[in-house]
């Protein structure tokens, strides 16, 4: 039986924490853990009437580990216990009605010892019997508390588990949503830098600026007024229009964009808008909430 | 013990009576919000028992109404378990199927005028679908006899790749690719960049071009 280990083990514990509360009978017997046994076995005949046999004893204890027994029919009845003069220490003795699987429970494990039982069920509860008997005399109140119980954990669980879901979602959405800015910033910068004319080239650009960063944006103002010039003397006029945009990588504060853009151009030299086929790859980077574009690339 | 918890709702719903005659019976209006809170507070104490009150009457009840509510609880949690599993595959989806389609896509544009049939049947392998069927037939038909009459070679090669949209077993692709082709009548080769919309199709565990389109 699983509990027999334990059950050598509180006797042993028992007797020099218990004896000065227990009586002479114990300290008389007492040298070696042999002689405790024996008393052990010998004690519950003078004790109670009742007189447990140890297997049934063992049998009830084993019992009181699973979450559903009807202790109080099966154990013995707590009466005995708690009119005998010798239990005096014991809070379970005390007369408690709502604790009758307390009495009946811990009774037959050291029959002999009330006294000491419960020292050990208070301070040496390393045995796993005392602590289960403490728990079972909590939830033995009410019926179907092992019920509540398994749904109180099954909801803690699923409720958990509910929340690592809604996270990971969230996580998704967030990825999903970065694509789809950095996609549109990609868009919208490149356009404002394909469409321009003559007329419009100052404002366009003043209109990149802001979303652009670091290298990029040194280079394009660097150049800026050479540009306006060239495409004011050269009379360029250019449209864009995209035709198909992609993702080619996503880091939490970077992207790069490939954007396949037509269009036409005309300047000058040849004022009928020629067909034009772009392979553009952007480079994007995250910062402070908003996608700049860091890079532009005509892809050969 | 059930007494016990019925004589204590009882209590409270005294208590909840005294509570409601109360304010209105203060005159001193600064006490009057802390009245309220404690009444909050109160009520809500009420609530509880209330409802333990209900859950010891008729524990069936109880216990049936939080079996429901959990197993709302655990569609809705397994519903959302799904959507991020079906995430989690389209991101995988999404690699995979670039990886492919960087292998898939030079295979299926070279070719050698003196390979061309060893080329075309390695071509077919990488396609699935109706689009396998016309593909064999363009190239058997058209592109065979020329290149064979033109002595051309061709060779494809992989610019940049990026992925339009993806879900578990279908990823759309944008790839700019570079031709370099050489024949009888080119005498210098020629290179062209193309602009390429790939269809890949998760067939058979294996990521297949279900369509190819230049734009």
């Amino acid at each position: 039986m699983s509990n027999e280990p334990s059950r050598a083990k509180l006797t042993a514990y028992a007797t020099p924490g218990g004896a000065g509360v227990q009586h002479s009978r114990s300290v008389n017997h007492t040298e070696n853990n042999a002689v405790r046994q024996l008393d052990a076995q010998d004690k519950p005949t003078e004790h109670l009437g009742e007189d447990p046999d140890p297997e049934l004893l063992d049998w009830a204890l084993s019992l009181s580990l699973l979450p559903d027994s009807g202790s109080g029919a099966t154990g013995p009845p707590p009466d005995p216990l708690s009119t005998t003069p010798s239990t005096t220490g014991e809070p379970g003795s005390t007369g408690e009605r709502s604790h009758p699987g307390a009495t009946a429970l811990t009774d037959p494990t050291e029959t002999d010892t009330p006294a000491d039982t419960d020292v050990i069920g208070i301070e040496v509860t390393g045995t796993d019997a005392a602590v289960v008997r403490g728990r079972r005399v909590r939830f033995g109140r009410r019926r179907g508390t092992p019920v509540v119980a398994a749904l109180a954990l099954l909801t803690a669980v699923v409720l958990g588990l509910g929340g690592i879901c809604i996270a990971q979602v969230v996580q998704d959405h967030h990825l999903d949503s970065m694509r789809i800015s950095a996609i549109v910033v990609a868009e919208r910068q490149t356009m404002n830098l394909m469409n321009v004319n003559s007329a419009n080239v100052g404002p366009q650009l003043d209109a990149i600026r802001g979303g652009t960063t670091g290298e990029f944006q040194r280079q394009l103002f660097g150049v800026q007024d050479t540009f306006s010039k060239v495409i004011q003397q050269g009379k360029i006029d250019s449209t864009g229009r995209v035709v198909k945009a992609a993702i080619t990588s996503l880091t939490p504060d970077a992207a790069k964009v490939l954007l396949a853009v037509s269009g036409t151009v005309a300047n000058a030299e040849s004022p009928q808008p020629q067909q034009r086929r772009y392979r553009i790859g952007v480079d994007l980077k995250y910062s402070d909430g908003n996608w700049l574009v860091s890079g532009m690339e005509f892809i050969p | 013990m059930s007494k016990r918890a019925y004589s204590t709702a009882a209590d409270e719903r005294s208590t909840e009576a005294r509570a409601t005659t109360n304010p209105g019976t203060d005159p001193e209006s600064a006490a009057v919000s802390g009245a309220h809170a404690r009444e909050a507070g109160r009520s809500v104490g009420q609530w509880f028992s209330r409802a333990r009150g209900v859950g010891e009457a008729h524990p069936r009840l109880l216990l049936g109404t939080w079996t429901a509510l959990l197993l709302f609880v655990v569609t809705g949690v397994g519903l959302l378990g799904w959507q991020h599993h079906l995430h989690n595959q389209a991101e995988e989806a999404r690699q995979q199927a670039t990886e492919a389609a960087t292998a898939a896509v030079p295979d299926v544009l070279s070719y050698n005028y003196r390979t061309i049939d060893d080329d075309l049947a390695r071509a077919k392998t990488h396609l699935t679908g109706d689009f396998a069927r016309q593909f064999g037939q363009l190239t058997s038909q058209i592109v065979a006899p020329q290149a064979v009459q033109g002595q051309i070679t061709t060779r494809a090669e992989i610019a940049a790749t990026s992925v339009v949209e993806a879900v578990p077993n279908r990823v759309v692709e944008l790839l700019f690719v570079n031709q370099t082709t050489q024949g009888l009548n080119l005498p210098q080769p020629r290179v062209d960049g193309s602009r390429l919309v790939l269809t890949m199709e998760k067939v058979n565990n294996q990521w297949l071009i279900q369509n190819l389109e230049p734009i």
